[in-house]
């Protein structure tokens, strides 16, 4: 190789001058405001260079004391909570909690109003990992149109729920028993619509990212975690599928009507952050499958609420953990009745708590850019983790 | 009926012991030397109660064992049953074989103290971590214990049933009549003191700003506020733990229900507001006229007609009423 310095000189070759180059440990604090923490989220690395050597996260920004709470409310006063742990699945959080109390109280809820429930918990699913695919797209850098195209679709899902319920993320929608309301009468032509839709949507956020060498350059092979250490960590949901172990509660312990639908389980290889995006892009696919044969089976008219509910609900003594498939992992709440019309005890399990507690080991002895990745890939919603 | 917050009485295994076969008979086998008190709960799952010394080897042998491996702690929390003491919660699910069990254990009150479990699931620690700080329990050999959810320097157990709702408020200055209006306090002290503070508050000095002196007077202040309040709410339990109804609460057996709000009319005004608003009519505004005779609304259990039927005679009067406003307004 032949270059000319601005002397006029020319070397033959480059000159490479070795030497040893130290680096101190340096501690980073990330957060609690910082847009890649995805919410108040701090933690403080510990680096070497450009390798993270330890990692202290730091949560609890956002407790309000949501079980306290429940604890002085009745049963049914405390559902709004639900909405304000998981706000992008809201759905979801409120039929874990409607269940437990149903199944505490012993009540049976109608078949019409078991599948809106479904529906509409399985469209938040498909809001909830649209969510993700386009924050995760800007995580990794360079997928800002990915925020846009998503955007696009949780649009029209989030209109199909205003259309419902006349609210587009704290829905406050299902009642112990049943449903606050009807539907709307073009709810079924309307769902299958956005589904077309979204079905497109998913093909194109496919198309943008799946194979993209840039993409898949940053995410293969980062946040790598086995099967064992997963369970270990009580990590569930996708992040658990990615790591190859085929555990759905939708499937494992069925819940629900889930019984009578087909779809499959999509579980990764390698465990790391790209399969976990794989996983759910694939869960997104079997989402729309449930949705069509649910919209299909949908009794089109009928009760939506018990004939006779008791003006207030007081179980009899008793507990229930009642846990149910969650977009991000397995929503349990734990509940006790002593006889009275307030529940004695109120836990939620809330599956980003877990998931966010398996992060260290994932950094650990990875690059510091590799980290917000990996952060990324958990899809934390904080308001849950601290409840 | 129930007075609020009574503890149930110890659920009794005999009357819902789990069928032969079940999760129970497989942990009596592999373990013979614990004692294994069996229950079902009412999500169908299998509850074993244990000696809280025996924790760690049940969930370690439970684990490794060929017949449970129970290999994801999916939940773990705690319960304060007050006198009885804390009962510690474990919820564990064997992805291999698809089953779950609950493991419980009662722990004192004073000092309660468990092994951690922090070396079978690595979930346990935060998990712990947080049990710890909610309600005092002391895991022994916990790596990291330090406080999760809350403020590091904070030594408090909020859910702890003897940890109250109100003094979180005082500590933040609000004033105590405000708690005490609708339940009146036992001594009058409690108001005096109260109307006391709320004075004192415009020439509140920042902490920042204050001597040592200062701080350590606002400190004791603190703690006597609280520890008053910890005194009402022991009184109000009392109280309600011997049958007196709480204001606002479940209402008396047999007395006429309180009016309530009707949801539709929102012009037609409220019986006590009205005459307010009367008294100071603006010159553009004609007075509202008054409201009419209300029916009360029947008990859904005792007659869900006549309720129903009352609904909607209230929501036609208010309708009526606001029709006749709007025509008021509009000069007719």
């Amino acid at each position: 190789m032949v270059q000319q310095t601005f002397e006029g000189e020319v070397l033959t070759e480059p000159v490479v001058v070795e030497r040893e180059f130290e680096t101190v440990d340096m501690n980073i604090n990330i957060g609690p405001q910082h847009p890649a923490t995805h919410g108040v989220f701090r933690m403080v690395l510990t680096v070497d260079g450009e390798i993270v050597k330890d990692a202290i996260p730091y949560i609890g920004y956002m407790h309000r004391g949501g079980e306290k709470l429940s604890e002085n409310l009745d049963y049914r006063g405390a559902l709004g909570y639900q909405d304000r742990t998981d706000y992008l699945a809201a759905f979801n959080s409120e039929w874990v909690y409607v269940n437990a109390v149903e199944r505490l109280a012993g009540i049976e809820i109608p078949e019409r109003a078991e599948y809106v429930r479904l529906i509409l918990a399985e469209f938040n699913r498909l809001l909830s990992h649209f969510m993700f695919m386009g924050a995760f797209g800007t995580d990794v850098g360079y997928f800002g149109t990915a925020f846009t195209w998503t955007f696009k679709e949780r649009e029209r899902i989030q209109d199909l729920f205003e259309a419902v319920c006349g609210d587009r993320i704290m829905y406050n929608y299902f009642r112990v028993g049943g449903l606050a309301w009807d539907p709307h009468e073009t709810f079924i032509e309307d769902s299958h619509w956005v589904l077309d839709q979204v079905e497109t949507g998913i093909g194109d956020v496919d198309d943008l990212m799946t194979n993209n060498e840039v993409f898949v350059a940053r995410c293969r092979d980062v946040g790598v975690m086995s099967a064992e250490d997963a369970i270990s960590y009580g990590v569930t949901g996708p992040m658990l599928r990615a790591s190859g172990v085929p555990f759905d509660l939708r499937v494992d312990e069925p819940y629900s009507i889930y019984d009578r639908f087909h779809w499959e389980i999509p579980v990764g290889e390698r465990g790391d952050v790209y399969d976990r995006y794989l996983v759910r892009l694939e869960e997104m696919r079997q989402s729309v499958t449930i949705l069509r044969q649910a919209l299909d089976q949908m009794p089109t008219s009928g009760p939506i609420m018990p004939e006779r509910m008791p003006a207030r609900l007081r179980p009899e003594p008793g507990e229930i953990y009642m846990r149910q498939e969650n977009p991000r992992g397995e929503y349990g709440i734990y509940m006790v009745s002593d006889g009275t019309d307030q529940p004695w005890r109120v836990k939620m399990r809330s599956p980003c708590f877990h998931n966010l507690s398996s992060l260290k080991p994932q950094v650990i002895n990875a690059y510091l850019a590799d980290a917000v990745v990996a952060l990324g890939s958990i899809d934390i919603v904080l308001c849950e983790v601290d409840r | 009926m129930t007075s609020r917050r009574t503890p149930a009485a110890p659920a009794e295994p005999t009357s819902n012991e789990p069928p032969p076969g079940s999760i129970a008979d497989t942990y009596r086998e592999v373990m013979p030397l614990v004692d294994f008190d069996a229950a079902m709960t009412k999500g169908d799952d299998v509850a074993l109660t244990i000696p809280a010394n025996s924790i760690h080897e049940v969930l370690e042998r439970g684990r490794d064992d060929e017949r449970l491996q129970m290999n994801l702690l999916r939940n773990q929390t705690a319960v304060d049953w007050e006198e009885r003491g804390l009962e510690i919660v474990y919820h564990l699910y064997s992805i291999p074989l698809r089953q779950a069990v609950t493991i419980k254990a009662w722990l004192p009150s004073e000092n309660p103290m468990v092994e951690s479990v922090t070396d079978v699931y690595e979930m346990a620690n935060w998990a712990e971590r947080e049990c710890r700080e909610m309600f005092g329990i002391e895991f022994i050999g916990h790596p990291d214990p330090r406080n999760l959810l809350l403020d590091e320097d904070l030594d408090i157990h909020p859910l702890r049933k003897s940890h109250p709702l109100a003094p979180i408020e005082m500590e933040q200055g609000v004033d105590v009549e405000f708690f005490t209006k609708q339940h009146p306090p036992p001594e009058p002290v409690v108001e005096e003191e109260a109307v006391a503070t709320t004075a004192a508050a415009p020439t509140r000095k920042r902490v920042e700003d204050m001597t040592e002196e200062e701080r350590a007077a606002r400190k004791a202040e603190q703690a006597e506020r609280v520890a008053r309040a910890r005194e009402i709410a022991a009184k109000r339990r009392a109280e309600r733990l011997a049958g007196a109804p709480p204001a606002g609460g479940p209402r008396k057996e047999g007395a006429a229900p309180p009016p309530r709000p009707t949801p539709a009319p929102a012009a037609a005004p409220a019986a006590e507001p009205a005459p307010a608003r009367a008294a100071a009519p603006t010159a553009d505004r004609p007075p509202a006229p008054p409201p009419p005779e209300l029916p009360s609304i029947p008990d859904a259990e005792e007659d869900p007609e006549g309720r129903a039927a009352a609904q909607s005679e209230r929501v036609r009067l208010g309708r009526e009423l606001a029709a006749a406003r709007r025509a008021q307004l509009r000069g007719e």
